[in-house]
């Protein structure tokens, strides 16, 4: 089957004091019809940037996109003009962002801001765009939804507004839904209804989902696939139960470590050692080699490529758990 | 909102009247007898008597205080010891030029502002914003009656366009207002770029994008509907001053407005001139920050009054 999106050795890099950063090099991966596909990694790993380039978000200056294409439609979104883009925001590919908090804008009631969307993609009339708002809050589980949808953002509870960030992102039911750490913001309680929320939609509506999470618990309730970044890099990309199972990255191993155990007397919670490497260094071997407990000489000088069959691949000389 | 203003309005009384004591004590404190200037050093001491006490100038300061307050429950602020005339229908008759003027300074001024500062966001850090910078840098640091001197030079005397005295016509306030106006510009332009530039960043801007929102849209709707407080604060406060008068302007171009009057009757000793204007002034200021306050809740939903 041909992939919804499809992105094509992608390579994302920033003007930063000390010299161009590159914060994504070389990434490929496909999302299919209704799948949902995580990306995954620790905090600068990339995985924002991998986001928002697709959307062509990227601030320029001083951020970039070097390299790569973007296949949606059999639209390279990359070449796409300005105009073109901007009709492709929003209405086939969505996208909901970390912070309900700051996410939305104070001045503008939600509604009107879910209304927004509607108006410029499918013309509609204010009063037509009102109602189908109204009806968007309700499904999504806002509360008083014609109550609501004339209300300022600071009269929300975060869990309110991430809602009402869903609806704004499903209003003209697109095909793809970006979400950026869509829970990461929220109380534990809120942030189970929210993924509950995000599933039962993308039951629904059958759209294509990308996730992107630190959270390895989001991983497992809502993606299919995973995809690990490291450094800027694609490390692995599994089925997600296979993931659990049986990493193949060291790197990702760690991270499925990490996850505190209810069962399991810990004293001291599992971290993997080192940290990130700078962005910005030249690395000749493995990224991930410095923090890797499995590092061979070997790895420190030969750059490892991504290597597998289409449902799973592995970026190691030495990948675990490979029979 | 109603409750709010009344209440507002209710709390600048004791600031009034402490201000009102304060500029009554000060022009007496100012060496200078008002009536040896009006009357000569060697005037008579039975006459200088009779005329002191006709201008209510005898007793305590305490016991003129009283007086002056008593009289202006009567709607009566004194007569200018200068021009012999009531000093309300004095003020009253200046008032609308100085209107005028901080009316037309303030519209001309908030219109080029911020347009510039918009242009300036815009274009940050490219051509248009490093010239827009400067032009404005030039704006701020021209003493007004310095730019009045020239506009006159250009407009008046070479072109013969515009009449360089007076309010008589609209034409005769054209080169006033532009040249209050192009005081202010500068540092309006300067605000609106920088509140500007720090709302363009803001979470929510990418939110719109991300939504597939026009980038003009995004300026002036969802950014600029932002950036506005600091503007509106910036655009209240030049107009209040501008309430107060503009001495220079009004001399370089001899108009006989509230500022001019007011200096004219400290130079005077005009004791009840002062009085009356200072509070007529503090008067108007305290409404137009006011209105300013009210404006901020129109703006930002955030902005609640209780």
């Amino acid at each position: 089957m041909k992939p919804i999106l499809k992105v094509e050795n992608l390579t994302t890099s920033f003007q930063g004091e000390e010299g161009r950063v590159t914060a994504v090099r070389n990434l490929s991966f496909e999302l299919h019809k209704g799948e949902t596909l995580a990306v995954v990694g620790e905090s600068g790993c990339g995985k924002s940037v991998t986001a928002l380039s697709i959307l062509n978000l990227i601030p320029n200056p001083p951020g970039k996109i070097d390299n790569g294409c973007i296949w949606f439609e059999d639209r390279d979104l990359t070449r796409l003009r300005k105009r073109d883009m901007r009709k492709v925001r929003g209405n086939q590919i969505a996208m909901i962002f970390q912070e309900p908090m700051t996410s939305l804008n104070p001045v503008f009631t939600v509604g009107r801001q879910v209304m927004d969307s509607l108006i410029i993609h499918q013309n509609m009339t204010k009063k037509k765009a009102h109602a189908a708002a109204v009806s968007l809050l309700t499904s999504v589980g806002i509360p008083e939804p014609e109550l609501t949808v004339d209300r300022y953002p600071h009269q929300l509870s975060g869990g309110m507004r991430q809602r009402a960030m869903i609806a704004m992102a499903l209003a003209c039911r697109p095909d793809i839904l970006i979400a950026d750490e869509p829970t990461t913001a929220l109380d534990v309680t809120i942030q189970a209804q929210i993924l509950n929320l995000l599933r039962n939609l993308h039951d629904e509506m059958n759209m294509s989902i990308l996730l992107i999470t630190h959270d390895m618990g989001v991983v497992a309730q809502l993606a299919d696939h995973v995809l690990v970044m490291y450094a800027g890099e694609a490390v692995e990309y599994r089925k997600s139960k296979e993931l659990f199972k049986s990493p193949h990255h060291p790197y990702t191993e760690g991270l499925l470590k990490s996850i505190p155990s209810l069962t399991e007397d810990h004293l001291v919670l599992y971290n993997i050692p080192g940290s990130v490497p700078p962005i910005h260094a030249e690395i000749e071997g493995c990224r991930f080699a410095d923090r890797c407990s499995y590092a061979q000489p070997y790895c420190r000088e030969h750059k490892p490529e991504l290597e597998g069959d289409r449902e799973s691949k592995v970026r190691c000389h030495f990948a675990l758990n490979v029979t | 909102m109603l409750k709010y203003a009344l209440k507002r309005i209710l709390q600048t009384i004791p600031m009034l009247i402490v201000l009102s004591m304060v500029v009554f004590g000060m022009v007496r404190l100012i060496p200078g007898d008002p009536v040896k200037i009006m009357m000569g050093i060697d005037v008579a001491s039975d006459s200088y008597e009779i005329e002191k006490e006709r201008l209510g100038l005898n007793g305590t300061i305490v016991e003129q205080y009283v007086r002056w307050v008593e009289r202006l429950f009567d709607g009566d602020m004194g007569t200018s010891i200068f021009t012999k005339k009531p000093v309300l229908q004095e003020i009253g008759n200046r008032f609308k030029p100085t209107l005028i003027l901080a009316v037309g300074g303030t519209v001309l001024s908030s219109i080029i502002g911020i347009m510039f500062g918009l242009l300036a966001a815009i274009r940050h850090n490219r051509f248009t914003d490093h010239f827009l910078m400067v032009t404005s840098l030039i704006f701020v640091s021209t003493p007004s009656f310095f730019s009045a001197l020239i506009l006159i030079l250009i407009f008046s005397l070479q072109l013969r366009w515009l009449p360089s005295i007076g309010l008589g016509s609209w034409k005769a306030a054209i080169l006033p207002i532009v040249t209050l106006g192009l005081t202010a510009v500068g540092s309006l332009t300067r605000t609106t770029r920088s509140s500007m530039l720090d709302v363009v960043h803001q979470d929510y801007i990418r939110t719109a994008r991300a939504r597939g929102v026009p980038e003009r849209t995004i300026v002036f709707r969802d950014a600029f509907r932002n950036a506005l407080i600091p503007v509106l604060t910036s655009i209240g406060l030049r107009f209040g001053s501008l309430l107060a008068g503009a001495t220079l302007v009004e001399t370089v171009f001899s108009i006989s407005g509230l500022g001019r009057f007011l200096v004219d009757g400290v130079g005077n000793r005009d004791y009840p001139v002062v009085q009356g204007t200072v509070l007529v002034m503090a008067i108007s200021f305290v409404l137009v920050n006011l209105i300013v306050d009210l404006l901020y809740s129109a703006v930002d939903p955030r902005i609640k009054y209780s």
